[in-house]
């Protein structure tokens, strides 16, 4: 009973925390909305003149329906991929004990850390040399330098509270080794799989210098037609691509909050 | 029922010249509750993943009713094995959880579920099914490993230290369940512990293992009042030797000569294992003189720390006697309550 209680205390607070963490992200978006579906907002006014041209815009527009495809695209990738690049350096490292794991560890966590200005300049010049520059690879290349460390830091906590033995335990149960690693292990550690891979998507969505600075002009991600559009002053179209900006972000947050809120390890 | 047959089973891991496991020979009659006793990296875990399949041993053979399985995979070995942590699987509930071995023995659903319930039962968790994992206590998870692994139906169900994750009171309990469940089921069971305490009140028989081999087997009786080795005396919470010098049946020391009717003949350097318990206030003449150094109050019973010929033992007496510390205490040994032996150069 006691027991059930403290959990129902703690279910509360959880929740208060959630409502609490909502308006704090929500709010600002308000005036963003509203901006979405004006057509102009002038002192003193308190309500602009309501208007649907910056969304008509958004959906007629071919540069936005393929900025977004794209920003989509490399996104998705860059997340595979470090989620492949990610998964054997975080087993070692939250899994095994070894001589200068704290020094890799530090050197992981390196791109979160400098400002990665000063290593695109660099890698650019390097990227031109081998054709890298302006193009899809490239942006995605370089949208992994700054993903990697929250992919590899996320999957290292994953792997640290992984008992191995529970595979040992499915094996004396009667299950081979095949179906343990499909029945057991990837449904035990797939929950912060996910986490992990929300995080990369989301690092690697926002980006805006680094691949401004490796794609160039031919690579307009939504964070690169965004900019343009808050630049050129009009904040209607600006809201509207805002917003589209951010909802796939949310979508993914929404589809997954199961896995973040409360995920148990063992 | 299954006999279980371990024969000059050895581990040697491939970083460490020292074999993990040395020559270890035992046969364990079906039906029965062996303690694998032992301090931690004494290698009881190592041969309990041998008998599982977990580990392939380096030499030597597991038999199950004189049968060798030791080319048999673990999933096919009809072994089932409880860890020190509950190990359940996150993902499922509860019922899942103790139905995924017969899961994979493609059983029918029905059954499964018949039998699951009648398993939750059995380790006082009935209507647990539909729960989820995360809701269990720690003693609850636990005991549906336990379930987990004896639903199956094991050939030999294999525990490793499962209590020692649970509090005091929680693995008295538990304790009690798995003794009550073993005699149930009539499986053979082994359950590997470093606590002497469990172990005598657990098994049937324990195996004591040192540094990688057995050292004793036998009932829990034997290991206090026949030790082999003043280590397994030590071991069972003995603090008492006394060099001497043993011929035929008979030991010479400075406490006295004494006959012991269960010794088996020789002549060589031995010690004379006291036991706290065997020692008795004397008032006759030739009772031995001791001076208190301390007295702790057990509840039960009293234990003095005594000093004999600049020797220090331990001695337990009734709660009754009120000897001071720097009092002089006349005691005797009981002499069908002591034991002997080999002298340990080493020590």
């Amino acid at each position: 009973m006691r027991n059930q209680n403290i959990n129902k205390q703690r279910h509360l607070s959880r929740k208060t925390i959630l409502i609490l963490l909502f308006i704090w992200t929500f709010v600002p978006f308000i005036p963003i909305l509203i901006w979405s579906f004006s057509l102009r907002w002038n002192y003193p006014s308190l309500i602009p003149e309501f208007s649907l041209r910056a969304w008509k815009y958004i959906f007629t527009q071919k540069e936005i329906i393929t900025s977004l495809t794209k920003s989509i695209l490399i996104s998705s990738i860059v997340t595979v991929l470090s989620l492949l690049i990610g998964l054997p350096a975080a087993r070692a490292l939250g899994m095994y004990h070894f001589k200068g794991k704290k020094l890799v560890s530090l050197l992981v966590s390196l791109p979160a850390i400098v400002p990665l200005l000063a290593v695109a300049m660099g890698i650019q010049v390097v990227f031109i040399k081998l054709g890298l520059s302006n193009s899809i690879t490239g942006v995605i290349l370089i949208h992994l330098v700054p993903v990697m460390p929250y992919m590899i830091m996320n999957l290292q906590s994953v792997f640290e509270g992984y008992n191995p033995e529970i595979e040992q335990q499915a094996r004396v149960l009667g299950a081979n080794a095949l179906i343990t690693f499909c029945k057991v292990t990837i449904p035990t550690i797939l929950p912060g799989i996910i986490v992990a891979c929300l995080f990369s998507f989301v690092v690697s969505w926002s980006q805006y210098l680094l691949t401004l600075i490796i794609g160039g002009a031919t690579t307009k991600t939504l964070p690169l037609l965004l900019f343009a559009f808050l630049n050129s002053g009009d904040y209607a179209i600006g809201g509207a691509v805002c917003i589209v900006f951010v909802l796939p972000a949310l979508i993914i947050l929404f589809g997954s909050s199961k896995y973040l809120a409360g995920s148990k390890t063992m | 029922m299954t006999k279980l047959q371990l024969i000059d089973l050895t581990k040697r891991y491939a970083n460490n010249p020292e074999p993990s496991v040395k020559n270890f020979n035992l046969t364990i009659q079906p039906g029965e509750l062996v303690a694998f006793l032992g301090p931690s990296g004494c290698g009881k875990t190592t041969v309990l993943k041998m008998i599982s399949g977990l580990l392939t041993p380096t030499n030597g053979d597991v038999l199950f009713n004189d049968t060798s399985v030791v080319t048999i995979p673990p999933e096919k070995r009809e072994v089932s094995m409880v860890f020190q942590k509950p190990l359940l699987f996150p993902h499922m509930s509860v019922g899942e959880n103790v139905g995924f071995g017969l899961k994979m023995r493609k059983q029918k659903k029905k059954d499964i579920e018949k039998k699951v319930e009648k398993m939750l039962k059995l380790v006082h968790l009935q209507g647990y099914a539909s729960r989820r994992v995360k809701e269990l206590s720690g003693g609850q998870e636990q005991r549906i490993s336990l379930a987990r692994g004896l639903v199956i139906e094991p050939r030999i169900f294999l525990l490793d230290e499962p209590l020692s994750a649970l509090d005091a009171s929680l693995r008295i309990e538990m304790r009690e369940l798995i003794r009550s469940i073993q005699r149930h089921m009539q499986v053979t069971t082994i359950c590997v512990t470093h606590d002497q305490e469990e172990a005598v009140m657990l098994a049937d028989k324990i195996a004591l293992m040192l540094d990688g081999s057995l050292q004793q087997y036998g009932s829990p009786e034997i290991f206090y009042e026949q030790p082999k080795t003043k280590r397994i005396a030590e071991f069972f919470g003995c603090t008492n030797f006394v060099k001497g010098v043993q011929k035929g049946k008979t030991i010479q020391t400075k406490f006295g000569t004494y006959t012991l009717p269960k010794l088996t003949e020789d002549n060589r350097d031995a010690y004379l294992v006291i036991r706290p318990e065997a020692v008795e206030i004397s008032h006759e003449s030739n009772a031995l003189k001791a001076k208190v150094k301390s007295r702790i109050f057990m509840g039960t019973h009293v234990r003095y720390i005594i000093d004999v010929f600049d020797q220090e033992f331990q001695i337990t007496l009734e709660s009754a006697t009120v000897y001071k510390e720097g009092d002089i205490l006349p005691f005797k040994l009981i002499e069908n309550r002591l034991w002997v032996v080999p002298y340990d150069k080493s020590k």
